[in-house]
């Protein structure tokens, strides 16, 4: 075994449990909206800490790494594809602290039910982070892929929710308060897939060496 | 995807090779060195040889300028060119060769002579200076160029294994140029160097790369990465991977060049 | 700081004593050897030296002498009669005048004996130096014969003299008595060649034939040597050969010197002729002996030469001539020349194989070419020593210290030329 290996290890276990955290703390998140809880909701911002608290650690190891290590080839890609989805998970928990004072503002005010799609918007993007945390543990290029293809309709189908509560708003005026947050969490809901886009496109070119980033904007 | 073909990847195609082993074979009495060897160095770029330990760098280097034919038992089969021509052909003038091929070797091995006498012997034996003063011109400049003049320039006199160990070397590679090559080789020239003499050497190389063609053996991947331009990689006699050396450190193709290159193996 | 009382310790120690006492006696030993050796050197330089001694010093006589006109010259020719002139006479003629009461012709003939059979001859020199002083008297400094030198030295030990009659002795007390005997450092001892007269022979001609010798010896054997040597390390083929030419020249160095010699007899001296008993064939003769020494010691000093100075020669793009004259052999000449010097004060004591060519004769004059019959110093102390008169027992010794000098100041330039040479690499 080289020296580096335990030091990447602990580097790959380090970002998986940011991942656990982070996909838990959108699941917390989401749940205070669904269930208009605002104590669960309250407590995302401490979770949050703790993924702050990572993102600091792995800057340390990575710069540590490579430094001493002076890893090349498969290390040096996993090792800075590390970095950059520390940053991106570092951002999903942001979003699920948005997420979350969204849930503390719609307890606050009357009940409105949640609009189906946005619940479904908010399942997906939660299957699509898992994904690619999960084609990220797998080392897995082909899951990733997949991942990048979801991104699409996440962004349709934010559009749908967004333009079906701009139509409640302009309908019923009382309860603008409610569909403004509907709207942001939509939103947040979308960046979060965002960022599990960029998650993936960072696993490729760790096992890959093809750089994917921004292939449609460059292409045209 | 097959070893040995360069790699034109973006901004070699400038590049003309200087150095081409096309089917190299050579052996050492009964045992095989070198199989099917198929490499070019290109004009002006630094071409590092990396690889484990006995995997045949130095053979393949020591082919290029013969000096594999004091060696005895040994047989070298294929071709090698220099601009073209065969090095190993009938009208080759072995001794003209080596002039315009320079070998640095792993040891500094300075002649017991004056600092001066060092540098100024291969000029005079191959007649590049007709008066004393052209010979001080050729011993100062390439003193000069192998950035050693500053530090001997009042010890010209004074033999040159009394220099340091990376001062000895740099007179060596000062020895190399005076008599004016067109490709210098080099064995491992810092293996025996603390880590400044080796930065000033790294610096020196950069510089001559200019116009020179450089192909250096290294055992030091690090080294290998940060002065090479094209890197080949031995394993067992055979040349597996030669290509870009950015390339070669972030995406090898060959599942043996990665496993070399990342320390699985060495 | 408790100290340690298990029996494991007290074993060690045991050991440890056991240990340091036997280095203790190893060096006692080592030390005992060369006590031994130095001894042995001392004892028998001192044998040597005390030995020669007597052969330094000689003693002359100071003795009026008449240039009697009558005797010299009876014909009044003047200065033309002088070289001819009849010096024993004049010489005669002084003893019977100093002693009248042995007047006798075997007592006057003792008396002569007592002087050199060169006395005549030296007043004969200082008369041709101032031929003026015909018919005038001088006192003049006689060497005494090599029996009467003996008896005055032994005058202080065992008593000697056996071969003097009682006349002579008492003539020779007469004179100490009155002081007329004088002890001189005996250049003529290394000035002169050899002689049937103790008295009257010297080294010199020995030193000389010894040096024309080993120049012939040394001009042949260092270039043709350092060649053969360069050729086989650095450009013959490596094979059977060269391994068969190796063994043959490790064998001829330890072939019996006296082989040479009947070489040399056979070749040079039956075959091309060449002068007998000349330090030209001598020379040639030693040189074929010495060659493998030189060969040897050469090879060595060049093997010797690290294989990377060779590798930095060839890749400035040197050829194999240029590497071989340019680098090896000067790194490889304290080596060889070490080696040849050696070779030299082998051949230098040398008897046997120039016994062969002749150089046993007796030679008188001084070699003044290569091609001059020449003797060398270890004949010449073996001739001496073989020698009826007593007193060459001293002079052989004294031959003795000169050959161990020559050795000696051949050895230092040795040293003295690998000092100069020596580069390090």
């Amino acid at each position: 075994m080289r020296v580096v290996d335990p030091v990447l290890q602990e580097l790959r276990e380090s970002l998986l449990r940011m991942g656990s955290l982070a996909e838990a703390i959108l699941e917390k998140a989401l749940t205070a909206v669904w269930k208009r809880d605002a104590v669960a909701a309250g407590e995302v911002k401490g979770d949050d800490l703790e993924i702050d608290r990572l993102d600091v650690a792995i800057d340390e190891a990575v710069l540590r790494i490579l430094a001493t290590q002076a890893p090349v080839a498969d290390d040096l890609r996993s090792v800075i594809a590390a970095k950059m989805i520390a940053t991106d998970l570092e951002r999903v928990g942001d979003l699920a602290r948005n997420i979350a004072k969204g849930a503390v503002r719609l307890a606050e005010h009357p009940e409105v039910a949640i609009p189906p799609r946005l619940r479904s918007l908010g399942d997906e993007v939660q299957r699509v982070l898992h994904r690619a945390l999960d084609s990220f543990a797998d080392g897995d290029a082909v899951v990733a892929e997949a991942v990048l293809e979801q991104d699409d309709q996440v962004d349709a189908d934010q559009d749908v929710v967004i333009r079906a509560a701009i139509e409640e708003i302009t309908g019923r005026p009382d309860l603008v308060s409610q569909g403004v947050d509907f709207i942001l969490i939509a939103k947040n809901l979308e960046r979060v897939a965002d960022h599990a886009t960029n998650i993936a496109e960072d696993v490729i070119l760790a096992t890959q060496a093809r750089n994917v980033k921004h292939a449609a904007k460059l292409e045209s | 995807m097959p070893s040995g073909e360069p790699r034109q990847a973006g901004g070699s195609e400038r590049y003309l090779t200087k150095i081409s082993a096309r089917d190299l074979n050579v052996f050492y009495g009964e045992k095989q060195a070198l199989y099917d060897v198929n490499l070019d160095i290109l004009r002006n770029t630094v071409t590092a040889l990396i690889g484990p330990s006995g995997c045949g760098k130095s053979t393949f280097i020591r082919c290029v300028n013969r000096m594999n034919d004091v060696v005895v038992g040994c047989r070298v089969e294929g071709k090698i060119t220099l601009d073209g021509d065969d090095v190993y052909g009938e009208e080759i003038d072995v001794v003209q060769l080596r002039a315009r091929i320079g070998m640095v070797f792993q040891k500094p091995n300075p002649f017991p002579k004056s600092v001066y006498e060092n540098v100024a012997y291969g000029p005079r034996i191959h007649g590049l200076a007709s008066s004393r003063a052209e010979l001080d011109e050729i011993v100062m400049s390439s003193l000069e160029r192998a950035g050693l003049l500053a530090e001997v320039k009042d010890r010209l006199g004074d033999s040159g294994t009394s220099l340091s160990g990376g001062q000895q070397q740099r007179l060596c590679i000062a020895r190399a140029i005076a008599v004016n090559p067109e490709v210098i080789l080099m064995d491992e020239p810092c293996s025996a160097l603390d880590p400044i003499a080796t930065a000033k050497i790294e610096e020196l190389i950069e510089t001559l790369r200019r116009n020179y063609t450089i192909a250096i053996v290294t055992h030091s991947m690090q080294q290998a990465a940060r002065i090479s331009q094209r890197t080949a990689f031995f394993h067992l006699g055979r040349v597996v991977e030669v290509g870009e050396t950015a390339q070669i450190f972030t995406d090898p193709h060959e599942p043996r060049t990665r496993d070399y290159v990342t320390g699985r193996f060495g | 700081m408790t100290e340690l009382r298990n029996p494991e310790a007290e074993a060690t120690r045991g050991r440890l004593r056991r240990r340091y006492r036997a280095e203790r006696r190893f060096r006692a030993y080592g030390a005992a050897a060369i006590g031994v050796a130095l001894l042995a050197l001392a004892g028998l330089l001192t044998s040597v030296v005390l030995g020669a001694l007597p052969a330094f010093w000689q003693h002359e006589v100071r003795l009026p002498v008449h240039f009697d006109r009558a005797l010299l010259d009876p014909d009044g020719r003047g200065a033309a009669a002088l070289p001819d002139a009849n010096y024993a006479a004049v010489l005669k003629q002084a003893l019977r005048e100093r002693f009248p009461e042995y007047a006798g012709r075997s007592e006057q003939r003792q008396l002569s004996a007592l002087l050199s059979m060169q006395a005549p001859f030296d007043v004969r020199e200082r008369l041709l130096a101032e031929p003026a002083k015909l018919g005038r008297s001088e006192e003049l400094r006689l060497l005494l014969s090599d029996e009467a030198d003996l008896f005055l030295k032994s005058q202080d030990g065992e008593g000697a003299g056996a071969g003097l009659s009682e006349v002579q002795q008492s003539v020779l007390e007469a004179w100490l008595a009155e002081g007329r005997i004088e002890l001189v450092f005996a250049w003529r001892f290394l000035r002169s060649g050899d002689s049937r007269e103790p008295e009257l022979a010297g080294v010199w001609g020995a030193v000389v034939g010894s040096f024309l010798t080993l120049a012939i010896t040394l001009a042949l054997s260092f270039p043709v040597g350092a060649a053969a040597a360069l050729y086989l390390e650095e450009f013959a083929a490596k094979g059977r050969l060269t391994d068969w030419i190796e063994i043959n020249i490790n064998n001829l160095a330890a072939v019996p010197s006296i082989v040479f010699g009947l070489l040399g007899l056979a070749l040079f001296l039956n075959l091309f002729g060449l002068p007998r008993s000349a330090p030209l064939v001598g020379g040639m003769v030693l040189a074929l002996m010495t060659l493998p020494t030189v060969i040897i010691a050469g090879r060595a000093a060049i093997r010797s030469v690290p294989p990377s100075i060779r590798e930095a020669a060839l890749g400035v793009g040197a050829s194999p001539l240029q590497v071989a004259l340019q680098h090896v052999l000067p790194l490889a000449l304290p080596g060889l020349l070490t080696g040849t010097i050696l070779g030299m004060a082998r051949a230098l004591g040398e008897t046997a194989p120039l016994l062969m060519i002749g150089m046993v004769a007796f030679i008188v004059d001084v070699p003044r070419s290569v091609s001059d019959p020449a003797t060398v110093l270890p004949v010449q102390i073996f001739l001496w020593a073989d020698a009826p008169e007593r007193a060459f027992m001293a002079k052989t010794s004294a031959a003795i210290l000169v050959l161990l000098g020559f050795l000696v100041s051949m050895n230092l330039l040795a040293i003295l030329l690998r000092n100069r040479f020596e580069r390090r690499w």
